[in-house]
Formats: C-alpha cells, sequence, structure tokens
C-alpha cells in the first residue's frame, strides 16, 4: 500500500469510531485509492467471518442459578435484621447490666448515696453490709440484687 | 441490596462468561472465576455509583481473570507479539476470498484462541462483545490510543494466524 493514510483511521472507520467528519475524509480517501479500498474489504470479510462464526460462550443457566445464591449468602443479615438486632440489643443489656451492678455496689458499700467515698469500699460480700441492713447479692451471672436482711 | 444487585449485574452474565471462557479458555475454570468475580462485586456493590454496569463487571472478571492466569498460567503473559515473525504484510485479494470462503467456525476459534492473552482479550471485546473504544479502555485501564493500536495488532495478528490455517487446509 502506498498511500501515507494512518492504518488507525481506516480501522476506526470500520468501527464506526470516527465521527462524521472523519468518516466523510476516509470515504473520500478510498474512493480514490485501491490499496485502502481493498484493505477496509478485507477487514470486513474477516469481521464477517468472525460475525458468521458463533464465537458467543453463553454462560450455563446452572451458573447464573450459582451466582444467584451467593447475593443472600453474603447479605444474611439484612435478610434477617431482627437477628442484627438481637445482637446489638444483647449487647447493650450486657453493657448496662454490668454498669447497674457496679453502682448498686457502690450504694450498698457506701449505705446511701452520700455515704463514705470510695476509698473505703468492701472487698468482699460479707464486708458489703450496709449500716442499714442491705447487701448486694451478686451471683456468677445474672443480675446482681440489693437484699434487705431480714 | 441482593434484589437490585441482581437487577443490575446478572444481565450481563452472558458477556461476562464470554469474556472469562475466551480469557482462561476452560470452561469449568471459567466458572469458577466467574463465580469469584461475581463475589468481588458484591464486594464493592456499595461503591458502584450507577453509570456503565457492563463495563464495571468486566473490569471486575477481567482482573480476576488476569490473576487466575498470571497464577496458574503465567507463560500465557511472556507470548508476547513477535514483529519479526508476523511481518504484517498485505494479503493478496484472491488470497483473502479464499480464507472467507473456506474459514468455518473451529477455524476461526483456533486462530483465536492461539492469540496472545491481550489480544484476545481486546478482540472479544471489540469483535464479540460490540465494545466502543471508550468502553475498552474503560475495562482494560489502558488509554484510548493504546486500545487502538492494541486491537489494530491484534487484528493483524488474527489475520495472520487465519491465513496460516487456511494455507494447511483447515
Amino acid at each position: 500500500m502506498d498511500c501515507t493514510l494512518d492504518q488507525h483511521l481506516l480501522e476506526g472507520y470500520l468501527d464506526g469510531e470516527l465521527g462524521f467528519e472523519g468518516t466523510l475524509e476516509v470515504e473520500a480517501h478510498l474512493a480514490s485509492c485501491r490499496g485502502c479500498a481493498s484493505e477496509v474489504q478485507s477487514w470486513k470479510d474477516v469481521g464477517g467471518v468472525l460475525q458468521r462464526s458463533d464465537l458467543y460462550h453463553n454462560a450455563p443457566a446452572s451458573l447464573e442459578e450459582k451466582i444467584r445464591t451467593l447475593a443472600p449468602r453474603q447479605n444474611r443479615s439484612e435478610r434477617f435484621p431482627w437477628f442484627q438486632r438481637w445482637i446489638w440489643a444483647g449487647g447493650w443489656s450486657c453493657i448496662c447490666d454490668g454498669r447497674a451492678a457496679d453502682y448498686l455496689s457502690d450504694i450498698a458499700s457506701r449505705g446511701s448515696f452520700g455515704g463514705a467515698g470510695s476509698r473505703n469500699q468492701p472487698r468482699s460480700l460479707a464486708d458489703a453490709k450496709s449500716p442499714n441492713g442491705c447487701y448486694l447479692d451478686r451471683p456468677a451471672h445474672g443480675v446482681a440484687l440489693v437484699r434487705w436482711k431480714a | 441490596m441482593p434484589e437490585r444487585f441482581e437487577q443490575v449485574l446478572l444481565p450481563h452474565i452472558d458477556a461476562v462468561y464470554n469474556l472469562a471462557r475466551w480469557l482462561i479458555r476452560s470452561p469449568a475454570d471459567a466458572e469458577d472465576v466467574v463465580q469469584e468475580a461475581y463475589l468481588r462485586a458484591l464486594q464493592f456493590f456499595d461503591g458502584f455509583r450507577g453509570g456503565d454496569s457492563r463495563a464495571w463487571l468486566l473490569k471486575i472478571v477481567r482482573n480476576t481473570c488476569y490473576s487466575w492466569v498470571g497464577k496458574n498460567r503465567p507463560a500465557e503473559f511472556s507470548d508476547e507479539f513477535d514483529e519479526k515473525v508476523h511481518s504484517g504484510e498485505s494479503l493478496g485479494e484472491d488470497v483473502e476470498a479464499k480464507l472467507v470462503s473456506r474459514a468455518e467456525s473451529l477455524c476461526v476459534r483456533k486462530a483465536l484462541g492461539t492469540l496472545p492473552v491481550a489480544f484476545r482479550e481486546v478482540l472479544v471485546l471489540r469483535e464479540i462483545e460490540g465494545l466502543s473504544y471508550k468502553e475498552i479502555s474503560d475495562v482494560t485501564g489502558v488509554p484510548m490510543g493504546t486500545v487502538m493500536s492494541s486491537l489494530s495488532r491484534a487484528r493483524q495478528r488474527l489475520r495472520e494466524e487465519l491465513r496460516a490455517h487456511t494455507g494447511k487446509g483447515v
């Protein structure tokens, strides 16, 4: 091919990427250049072969089913929002329970809201008896209770 | 999100699988790679802000395929185009006509399958998927000028391969 036209222009023309002016420019060139016209025709033939050759691989139906199952598996918490809410509620409950137990323990050790400071807090349950007769009944797990000695 | 995920990304499963099949060249492995790609897409779906979902998904699949090829068939990346072997000389009209008349589906598949993975990729995206240069640029992450030159070289190489196959009487 003797002409100096950029090969990319011919391919851009074939692919419809040149726009209106570029297309007109190449078409004008093809009308006068037998070599480029032949080249374009040969590329069209190869493109036609590709189109006729049934090169497309369609996805098997089983694959689509497998992928459909991916989304719910990844988003179980969204399918069961109540489950997520219970986890949060349980977590907050534990935190509040611990804080309440500490607070009640502090009250029990001081005997009143405005009693002695925390420096004299009892070390054991026996020491936790307060002057007004209440003591802290705090089992290994569960809610701590303040009981009044009969 | 699952419903939106299915609506937006599942319609492109054929395009995704087609690209994976041509890059991986094994049905079973392509299925695995497609599943992995969809999992990745699901992980990053919150970051998808609309736009061309096919290009977005093809980009993920393409990267997943390249990771798979790099891990399982690293030699494929070294199969670069040899300018000396493939001179790119123009074919005569009679040879082209012979090519067109004799090339069959199997021959074309074989020729396309022998190309380096980068050439296969750009040809599949353009000739089979019908993506524009801009879309190919988005999927592959290279400038449009590079897409054009890659496509040109890939076509030249494909034509050489087709000629070689028809020359052998395929």
